[in-house]
């Protein structure tokens, strides 16, 4: 074999293999892994991102006017973009306050901080919890502090004592302590009651769920057993 | 023996039968226009502002309610109005319980029906009646249209007009039992008084009874 030969395999190896490593780690750089608790701890304390935002380990803390409005312990944190964005994944110990005291809290599988808007917005899988209870089940729930309003614009489950209600979009109103919704609700009770339909333009619930009041033209449908003369 | 394993297995099978059988559900639809104020732990629902319940074919509306969807009974108040086929009943208030078909009604109580009678008019077609009663109170029964009426019971039909001290209304038979001191006035001014009266709703047809009855018509001369 002549030496020319050799020399033009090694060389077209070798660049395969740097376009091999290129690929591998810069073009198609693998997600950080998710994170492990324990080891995103051992990172150490963060600097604050900005005025509004403070890091304490993987405990963050948002507030408004000075005040703790919402906090959440989350597996990672990621910020520093220069957007005033930042991103925690798989909350597991979320908080919303009012008045300085916990009002609900939440997981989540992620949640996306913007400063600009002070808005904290959760998705992926969101349970939030009032008062130890579960209260509502849903895929994405944004917290805007200035109004003091937790939006929810998809399907929502809200669990109360007497059953669950199925609302298509919730908004709670955490000072007036209300939840509102429009279009269709169903509320399905339990203990072997029946289960009724809802449909109207302004529909208002008690922070449990478990009371409502309607404006305007509403109907109501529900099916009655004819056999239970 | 075998007569009884024969009956035991009949027996079974009308039990197993039965219970196949799906729970039949009645669709009750209720529209508020104004407002609606549900209290979860009572589990009652107050309408205010007008509303309007319907199901099978009767059609009712009030000004306010209180409606326990569970139970499926309901508090009606205002002005209530029953619409069920030919028949229109107005009120000041209705304890409706949709499960057992009955509609108990007080105050102002009217009630309108048109009845078709046997007799025919000129053209060979049978008349229609509008049979119009008041009373202060009256119970409904709305898979037969049956009622019992009480308090200063009055009816009129055409040029008819008949008072009682309570009414009781059989649909398949098209009667009406008038009792306690019944006074019924025909079309020429004729009237009878009495104690008991059956009348005929689709024909001019009256059956008096009493320990003293009077009669009063005119004679020509």
């Amino acid at each position: 074999m002549s030496a020319k030969l050799v020399k033009a395999v090694s060389i077209s190896v070798a660049v395969l293999l740097a376009c091999a490593l290129i690929y591998a780690f810069v073009i198609n750089r693998p997600d950080p892994p998710d994170a492990d608790p324990a080891s995103e701890r051992g990172r150490g304390t963060k600097q604050p991102a900005s005025r509004d935002l403070l890091f304490d380990g993987v405990a963050v803390e948002g507030r408004e006017g000075g005040e703790r409005v919402w906090m959440l312990s989350a597996a990672r944190v990621e910020t520093g973009a220069g957007d005033g964005r930042a991103e925690m994944y798989k909350i597991t110990e979320g908080a919303i306050y009012r008045s300085g005291e916990p009002y609900l809290t939440f997981s989540a599988g992620r949640g996306l901080y913007d400063s600009k808007t002070g808005q904290l917005r959760l998705d992926g899988g969101v349970k939030v919890t009032s008062g130890g209870k579960d209260l509502l089940a849903t895929d994405e729930v944004v917290w805007d502090p200035k109004q003091s309003k937790v939006l929810i614009p998809g399907k929502t489950e809200i669990s109360t004592s007497a059953g669950v209600v199925t609302v298509s979009q919730l908004e709670v109103d955490i000072e007036a302590d209300k939840m509102y919704t429009a279009g269709d609700v169903l509320v399905s009770e339990a203990e072997g009651k029946g289960s009724f339909l809802m449909e109207g333009d302004d529909i208002h619930f008690s922070s449990d769920g478990e009371s409502f009041e309607a404006r305007g033209k509403t109907t109501i449908q529900f099916e009655l057993d004819d056999s239970e003369e | 023996m075998r007569r009884v394993l024969r009956s035991g297995i009949l027996l079974f099978v009308v039990a197993v039968f039965a219970l196949s059988i799906p729970v039949q559900a009645k669709p009750v639809k209720v529209t508020a226009y104004q407002s609606v104020v549900h209290k979860g732990a009572k589990g009652d629902t107050v309408f205010e502002g007008g509303l309007k319940i319907e199901y099978d074919d009767i059609v009712i509306t009030a000004d306010r309610a209180t409606v326990n969807m569970d139970a499926g009974i309901a508090k009606l108040g205002g002005k209530v109005a029953l619409v069920q086929g030919d028949v229109t009943i107005g009120c000041d208030s209705m304890d409706l319980n949709i499960k057992k078909k009955i509609a108990a009604v007080t105050g102002s109580v009217r009630l309108q029906k048109r009845e078709t009678q046997v007799e025919k008019d000129e053209a060979g077609k049978p008349k229609v009646s509008v049979i119009t009663l008041t009373c202060t109170a009256m119970e409904i029964f709305t898979d037969t249209q049956d009622f019992n009426a009480s308090g200063n019971v009055s009816m009129t039909r055409d040029k008819q007009r008949a008072q009682a001290a309570h009414a009781s209304y059989k649909n398949s038979e098209k009667m009406l039992i008038l009792t306690g001191s019944v006074f019924i006035e025909g079309e020429n001014k004729e009237s009878i008084k009495c104690d008991r009266a059956e009348l005929h709703t689709d024909q001019t047809m009256v059956a008096a009874e009493g320990t003293k009855m009077e009669i009063t018509f005119d004679i020509e001369e």
